[in-house]
C-alpha cells in the first residue's frame, strides 16, 4: 500500500519487470508439473495465462505467492525473492500482492462481509466501523454484490462466492493482483463488468495483473501480455493480437479447441 | 535371505522414524504457537471463542461422565471394602482416584472425542479448502491464528473442567455412598479430609493442562498437513483422536512417575 507506485519506466519500449519466474521446477511425486517455467511479468500490465487445464496453472500462481515451495527455480519481486526468504519477510512481500483463488477460499465461518473485512483488519490501519462497513460495502458493490454481506458461503452461488473472493483480493487496493479464473462460472453480463474491472484497475491505478483464463475473448480484450504453458513450460509470450496469428501448431490447436499432442515427454512441439 | 530377515526391522525403523518425524512436527508447531501467543497481534477473539467452545462447550458431557465415574467407583470400591469391613474409606478412596487419575485422564479423553477431532476437522477444512493459503496471502501468521487461540484455551480449559469433574465426580460418590449405600456422613468426609492433600489435586491439574497442551498440539498438527478432499479430512481426524488418545494415556505414565517419584518424591 504505501509503496508509491512507480510508472517511469512504462512509457518507453523497454518492459519494467515486477515479478520475474526463473527456471521453476516442480514435481508431486512422479507427476512432473513444472519443467523450467521463466515468465517475465511487466510492471503495471494485465498478463494473461493460458493452457490447458491441468496444465500447472494454477500452481505456478501459487509459486509466486511462495504458497509452494518449487523443486528448483526462484520467484523474483522487484528483485527480492519469494522462495528464498524468511517467513516473515515473505509475509511483509506480501502484503503487496492481492489473491483470487480459483475456488474463492472464502473463510466459511465467517459472513461474505467479514471475508471482505478480513484483510483491511488484518492490515493494521486504523479505521472506525464505519469507515470499514463503508469500504467493504463499497468493494461488494464494485463486483454487483451489494446487500449480500450478511450472508455466509455456504449460502451464496459459485459465481457469488467468487466475487466475495474478488471483493477480498482488492479489499486492500494491492499493487500485484493475482486471478485463478476470475470469471469461470460467471453469467455473460458480470463476466464483461468483471474483464472491464480488471482492465480499469491495471489503466487506472497502473496495478499488475495476472489472469489466469480460459475465456479467450477476455485475453483479446484485456491482455498486454498472454503466457501460454504447455508441457510444464511458457511455450509462448507475446502479445493478443501475434497470438491469434501465431505459427505454432499447438497454439493454433489450443486456440480452435484442436485435441494437440501430448508433451508429457518434455519434448515441446516447436514453432 | 537376509532381505528376509531385514524387512521386519526396516519395517520397525519406518515407524520409529514415523514417529519420531510427527514428535518433531507436532513439537515444532507447539513451540511455535505458544511463542506466536504472546507476540502482536492480540486476537483476543479468537482466543475467546476457543475457550468458550473447548471450555464452556464441555461441562455438560464432563458433568455427566464425572457424576457417573464417581459413582460407579463408589459402588466397586464399597464391594471391596466390605470385605474387610472398612467401608468408610470408600470416599476417601473414590477422592484420590478421582483427583489423581481419573479426572484428569478422562477430562482429556473426553475433550479429545469433542473438541480436538473439531480442532482437527476444521483446520484440516481450511487447509483443503485453500483457506489455510488464503491466510498467507493476507499475511496472517496461519500458525498464530489458528494453532495458537486453541493451544492457549486448551492448556487453561482443561484444568477448570478437570476441577468440574472433581468435584461433581464427588457429587457423584456422596449420592451413591452415603444417600444409596449408607456410609456415615461424617466419616464419608472425615476420611476425605484426612487422606485427601491440595497435593492430589495440583497433581491432577498440572496433568490435565498437559493433556491440553497434548490435544491441541497433535490436533491442529494434524488438520495442518492434511491433503486430499474430505477422505483427507476423515483421516486427519481419525488420527488427531487417536494420537492424542494414545499420547495421554502414555504421558500420564510419565507424569506420574515424574511428578510422584521425581519431583514431589519424599514429601
Ligand atoms: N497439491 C498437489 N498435490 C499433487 N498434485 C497436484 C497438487 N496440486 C496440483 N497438482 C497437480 O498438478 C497439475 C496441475 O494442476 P493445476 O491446478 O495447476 O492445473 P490448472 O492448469 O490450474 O488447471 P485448471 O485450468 O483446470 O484449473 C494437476 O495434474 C494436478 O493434479
Ligand atoms: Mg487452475
Amino acid at each position: 500500500m504505501a509503496e508509491a507506485r512507480n510508472p517511469a519506466g512504462l512509457a518507453g519500449p523497454e518492459e519494467d519487470t515486477i515479478i520475474k519466474m526463473v527456471g521453476l521446477k516442480k514435481s508431486f511425486g512422479p507427476h512432473t508439473v513444472l519443467r523450467g517455467v521463466d515468465l517475465d511479468v511487466p510492471r503495471g500490465r494485465v498478463t494473461c495465462i493460458i493452457g490447458r487445464s491441468g496444465e500447472g496453472k494454477s500452481v505456478l500462481i501459487k509459486h509466486v505467492l511462495g504458497l509452494i515451495e518449487p523443486d528448483a527455480g526462484d520467484v523474483l519481486v522487484d528483485g527480492e525473492s519469494m522462495i528464498h526468504c524468511s517467513q516473515r519477510e515473505r509475509r511483509r512481500r506480501l502484503r503487496r500482492f492481492g489473491m483470487l483463488f480459483q475456488n474463492g477460499a472464502l473463510f466459511d465461518s465467517m459472513s461474505a462481509f467479514d471475508n471482505v473485512a478480513f484483510p483491511l483488519r488484518e492490515s493494521g490501519q486504523k479505521m472506525s466501523r464505519k469507515e470499514l462497513a463503508e469500504r467493504v460495502e463499497a468493494k461488494l458493490e464494485q463486483v454487483g454484490l451489494q446487500g449480500v454481506g450478511a450472508k455466509y458461503p455456504g449460502q451464496l452461488s459459485g459465481g457469488q462466492r467468487k466475487r466475495v473472493g474478488l471483493a477480498r483480493a482488492i479489499a486492500l487496493d494491492p499493487e500485484i493482483l493475482l486471478y485463478d479464473e476470475p470469471t469461470t462460472g460467471l453469467d455473460p453480463v458480470r463476466t464483461h463488468a468483471v474483464d472491464e474491472m480488471i482492465l480499469n484497475t491495471a489503466r487506472d491505478l497502473n496495478i499488475t495483473s495476472v489472469v489466469i483464463t480460459h475465456d479467450m475473448q477476455a485475453v483479446h480484450e484485456i491482455a498486454d501480455v498472454v503466457a501460454m504453458l504447455y508441457g510444464g513450460v511458457i511455450h509462448v509470450r507475446c502479445d493478443a493480437a501475434t497470438l491469434r496469428d501465431h505459427p505454432s501448431e499447438v497454439v493454433q490447436s489450443f486456440l480452435h479447441g484442436r485435441p494437440m499432442a501430448d508433451a508429457s515427454t518434455g519434448q515441446l512441439v516447436q514453432d | 535371505m537376509i532381505g528376509a530377515l531385514l524387512r521386519p526391522v526396516e519395517a520397525l525403523g519406518a515407524a520409529i522414524l514415523g514417529f519420531l518425524t510427527l514428535l518433531g512436527g507436532v513439537t515444532r508447531m507447539a513451540i511455535e504457537g505458544w511463542i506466536m501467543a504472546v507476540a502482536p497481534p492480540y486476537r483476543l477473539g479468537l482466543f475467546f471463542k476457543q475457550m468458550d467452545f473447548v471450555g464452556v462447550g464441555s461441562i455438560v458431557i464432563i458433568s455427566i461422565t464425572g457424576f457417573f465415574t464417581g459413582a460407579v467407583f463408589t459402588l466397586q470400591s464399597n464391594l471391596a471394602f466390605r470385605n474387610f469391613g472398612a467401608e468408610g474409606f470408600t470416599g476417601a478412596t473414590v477422592a484420590l482416584a478421582l483427583t489423581r487419575e481419573l479426572s484428569p485422564v478422562l477430562t482429556g479423553l473426553m475433550v479429545t472425542g469433542r473438541a480436538g477431532s473439531a480442532m482437527a476437522a476444521e483446520i484440516g477444512t481450511m487447509r483443503v479448502t485453500e483457506q489455510i493459503d488464503a491466510l498467507e496471502v493476507m499475511a496472517v501468521n496461519p500458525v498464530q491464528y489458528l494453532v495458537s487461540p486453541r493451544l492457549v484455551a486448551s492448556v487453561i480449559m482443561l484444568p477448570a473442567l478437570t476441577m468440574t469433574y472433581n468435584v461433581i465426580g464427588m457429587a457423584g460418590a456422596w449420592l451413591v455412598g452415603v444417600g444409596y449405600l449408607g456410609i456415615d456422613d461424617s466419616v464419608f468426609w472425615t476420611r476425605i479430609w484426612l487422606y485427601v492433600d491440595p497435593d492430589d489435586i495440583i497433581v491432577g491439574l498440572i496433568k490435565a493442562a498437559c493433556f491440553g497442551f497434548v490435544i491441541a498440539a497433535v490436533s491442529c498438527h494434524r488438520g495442518f498437513h492434511a491433503g486430499g478432499g474430505a477422505e483427507g479430512v476423515g483421516q486427519a481426524t481419525t488420527r488427531a483422536v487417536v494420537i492424542s488418545s494414545v499420547s495421554i494415556l502414555i504421558s500420564d505414565y510419565f507424569i506420574t512417575s515424574l511428578l510422584e517419584y521425581g519431583l514431589l518424591a519424599g514429601g
